[in-house]
């Protein structure tokens, strides 16, 4: 399978006294595969996506390594170019829904800016775009979705819209940082169920979770971290049947339960 | 929605007639007897008849809630009664003064937004760097110099010591500047330092970062989701300020010698002229309850969340 | 919390600027060289010299002696109306906000009236009304103040009434007033302080003013806000005699801003 993303050595350091939150990490993502990084929390896996897609903030962190999309080293490139590639062919979904969207900005002109920030399309056109991609969520009321507040509307109809509009411009990735935490279990399940639909599409997606319920509904590969570093790394099945290290081990354990449901 | 309104609108009528009152005893707890004071000024040696016979001709006999009541009903009338001073028609003498001080306060107003916004910008992209710490510095040395010696200073350098202005220039649009701007620069001051603080905190929220994610340029950022976000509780601050301003004008119109409201009211003080004090503080606080009604009914149309959090009570 | 007010810069200058006031005001019949209300004619206006360190003004008294005795009345006035103004303000905030209910909605009401007039215009016709004098203008400040500083109190109590420990407590059985005392006020006070502390600023820049206008004060006391007022004649001849004031005024107010500033930093670090 084709790599799309492939990250080398990455490090990430505190500025202020060169502590290294992230140390030394290597992993890759094929097309059509869901990558589950998987950690408690303060192990690093969020800093990675946002390193991944340069939202930290350089003030704070040095990123050392490689983070190659498509051969190209995202880590070297300029504001111009990263807003280029950002929402267009990596995008994200967020954890928390409710606080994602701009609280005082319609849902629509939301998607508007986002469809025009990376085509020629008119406003007119964005709109019609958006409401078609909407729709293909599943979701109803389109048009009364456009027009209103994100306060106005539920978390998982805000998570769907956000799926929806990382998927809109046909994107290669997609990181998924805790997406389906903040959620109910039902309203989980049917997110899950969307990001396997999405990786039969052929894109590459990255969920991070500290749930092994959730990595395992989904994941092809996982990869799991401690404290910054990448302690294992395998097929879903190789973490699941035969865990290498006692650290999985003891995550594994706590999460026995859930393994039998992704059997049943 | 017709709910919010109709508790606004109730909430506004008792804050009126609260200020009504207020300002009623406000005037009424002075020690000094009205009857004689007027007395004294219109006849020359009053006997203690004549005391009596002018308490009586002006109601101040009368118990208090109804000459509460009567000063009310004149009010609404628009009769706030008979300045001490200059025997004129108080809000004669007001209607004749306010215009000078809302130039000042209006052009002031401008000064504030025209320096508030770039500045408070500026310091908030550019945090820690060379000119935020400028910035923050001029606006601690703004925040505590007392306007009244900024006036003079202002004075001292740009009509004395470059006579770019006149010391004494009520009248035409270059007269307006000194006084404006130091009604304006203490308050910007304090704005910048707010707004820069309202910024600064909205950078990290969620919405932004998740905007960044999705390859919105750093301009429309800061403009259309930083700022939009940063300005409810500006718009308060502002409508605010411009009612601080209108009292703050008893102070520069003294060191510019401008004949607004705040001068006259100094004045009507300092002759004790009751009724005239009355209405002053009358006017300015109803000025300034109508600037907060505005600010809340501008912050209900840029902020779609207030009507729907507030909605009850 | 010492220890990093120790370490914040910006903190520290401003309780040097606090101290320096402070301990000009207490020594001042020390550090002073000269009678502040000594008038002398023959040396009306004189240079600044050995025995004149800042010069004279228009009745020949010793402005920099004048300006050291200013401290005493920027100080002397202002703390304890500080302290007032942050007795009833922290008793009725925390009260209001603590019972809640009926209480809190008359409160509401009330505050709502009283926030409908700029301060200024509230102080300005008190003492109007009143008459001058010191005592008069420190009520009428406490009078136009206590409710703003009362609804900064009432919010932050409002914050800490729904914590989780508080709850806590209360099921735990302790009584409303040692939860007040013992749990809430504690927590809230370096809240308060930051607050105080850039009130406080607000209050001699107020109070001055007044003493500028003529009202409160009496005429030629050695007072920051009136020597300015009294140096204004000599605006053209003698531009120093308000510029020395002025600054004296800026220093200290600016010493509360910064030590305000810099506390609110400490304490809410996640503003900056």
């Amino acid at each position: 399978m084709k790599d799309i993303l492939t990250i080398n050595n990455l490090s990430i350091l505190l500025r202020k006294n060169q502590s290294q939150i992230v140390k030394n990490i290597s992993f890759n993502l094929e097309a059509g595969k869901i990558l589950g990084i998987i950690g408690e929390s303060g192990s690093g896996k969020t800093l990675t996506c946002k390193a991944i897609m340069r939202l930290l903030n350089e003030k704070k962190f040095t990123i050392k390594g490689s983070i190659r999309f498509k051969g190209d080293d995202l880590l070297k490139m300029k504001e111009g170019q990263i807003n280029n590639i950002l929402g267009k062919d990596i995008s994200m979904i967020m954890q928390n829904p409710m606080t994602a969207f701009d609280p005082m900005m319609k849902i629509g002109t939301q998607i508007v800016e986002t469809i025009r920030a990376h085509t020629r399309l008119s406003k007119k056109e964005a709109y019609f775009m958006g409401m078609k991609e909407l729709k293909k969520m599943n979701l109803k009321g389109v048009s009364e979705i456009m027009n209103s507040y994100p306060h106005t509307l539920s978390g998982g109809m805000l998570q769907r819209i956000m799926i929806s509009i990382a998927l809109m411009l046909r994107p290669s990735v997609i990181i998924a940082d805790e997406a389906t935490t903040a959620l109910d279990v039902k309203t989980q399940s049917i997110i899950l169920d969307e990001f396997n639909k999405i990786r039969e599409s052929g894109i590459g997606l990255i969920v991070v979770s500290h749930d092994f319920g959730v990595i395992a509904k989904v994941a092809d590969n996982v990869i799991v971290m401690k404290d910054g570093s990448i302690i294992e790394s395998s097929s879903v099945y190789e973490i699941f049947e035969n865990p290498q290290k006692k650290y999985t081990k003891e995550l594994l354990n706590s999460r026995l339960l859930i393994r039998e449901m992704r059997h049943a | 929605m017709t709910r919010y309104i109709r508790n606004k609108f109730i909430g506004l009528i008792i804050v009126l007639i609260g200020v009504t009152i207020l300002s009623f005893i406000f005037s009424n707890i002075s020690s000094v007897d009205p009857a004689e004071a007027f007395a004294r000024r219109t006849i020359l040696n009053p006997t203690t008849e004549q005391v009596e016979n002018l308490r009586e001709e002006m109601g101040f006999n009368l118990p208090v809630h109804i000459q509460y009541l009567n000063w009310l009903r004149n009010c609404i009338k628009g009769d706030l009664g008979i300045s001490l001073l200059t025997k004129n028609p108080v809000i004669y003498d007001i209607s004749k003064k306010l215009p000078a001080t809302l130039s000042i306060v209006s052009l002031a107003f401008l000064w504030i937004i025209a320096i508030t916004l770039p500045v408070s910008i500026l310091s908030a992209l550019s945090k820690d760097n060379f000119f935020d710490h400028i910035m923050r510095m001029i606006t601690i040395i703004g925040i505590s110099i007392p306007n009244f010696w900024l006036g003079f200073l202002m004075l001292v350098v740009f009509a004395i010591a470059i006579p770019i202005f006149d010391v004494v220039a009520y009248g035409d649009f270059k007269g307006l500047i000194l006084p404006s701007l130091t009604l304006a620069i203490p308050i910007a001051s304090s704005s910048i330092r707010l707004l820069r603080a309202t910024i600064l905190s909205n950078m990290n929220k969620d919405f932004v970062i998740y905007a960044r994610a999705r390859g919105i340029s750093r301009n429309n950022i800061i403009c259309k989701h930083i700022l939009k976000n940063s300005m409810p509780p500006m718009v308060t601050v502002f409508c605010q300020n411009i009612g601080y301003m209108i009292a703050g004008s008893a102070i520069v119109e003294n060191v510019f010698s401008w004949p607004g409201i705040g001068r006259h009211l100094v004045d009507a003080i300092i002759a004790r002229d009751l009724p005239t004090i009355n209405a002053c503080v009358l006017v300015i606080a109803i000025i300034f309850v109508l600037l907060n009604l505005f600010a809340d009914v501008l912050n209900c149309a840029i902020n779609p969340k207030i009507l729907q959090e507030t909605g009850g009570f | 919390m010492l220890k990093k007010i120790y370490k914040n810069k910006q903190a520290m200058v401003g309780l040097i600027m606090i101290f320096i006031v402070l301990f000009i005001a207490v020594f001042a019949p020390i550090i002073a060289i000269n009678d502040p209300e000594e008038i002398n004619p023959m040396n009306k206006f004189v240079k600044t010299s050995p025995h004149y360190p800042l010069g004279a003004d228009q009745l020949g008294r010793c402005v920099f002696s004048r300006l050291v005795y200013g401290a005493r009345y920027s100080l002397g006035i202002s703390i304890p109306t500080l302290f007032i103004l942050a007795l009833i303000s922290i008793s009725i905030g925390t009260i209001s906000a603590y019972l809640g209910g009926r209480f809190d909605d008359i409160f509401s009401i009330i505050s709502d009236i009283f926030m409908a007039f700029p301060p200024l215009i509230v102080v300005l016709s008190l003492v109007g009304a009143l008459g001058q004098g010191i005592r008069n203008i420190v009520a009428a400040v406490v009078f136009s103040m206590w409710v703003w500083f009362a609804k900064i109190v009432r919010s932050f109590v409002l914050m800490e009434k729904n914590k989780e420990y508080i709850i806590a407590s209360k099921i735990a059985g302790c009584s409303d007033y040692k939860i007040i005392m013992s749990h809430i006020i504690p927590n809230i006070l370096p809240s308060l302080i930051v607050c105080f502390s850039t009130g406080i600023a607000g209050l001699m820049l107020m109070i001055s003013g007044f003493s500028f206008l003529g009202l409160g004060i009496e005429a030629g006391a050695a007072e920051w806000g009136s020597m300015l007022s009294s140096g204004r004649a000599y605006l053209y001849s003698h531009p120093s005699l308000i510029v020395y004031p002025g600054i004296c005024i800026l220093f200290t107010a600016a010493g509360f801003n910064l030590f305000g500033e810099a506390l609110r930093d400490i304490i809410s670090p996640k503003e900056v």
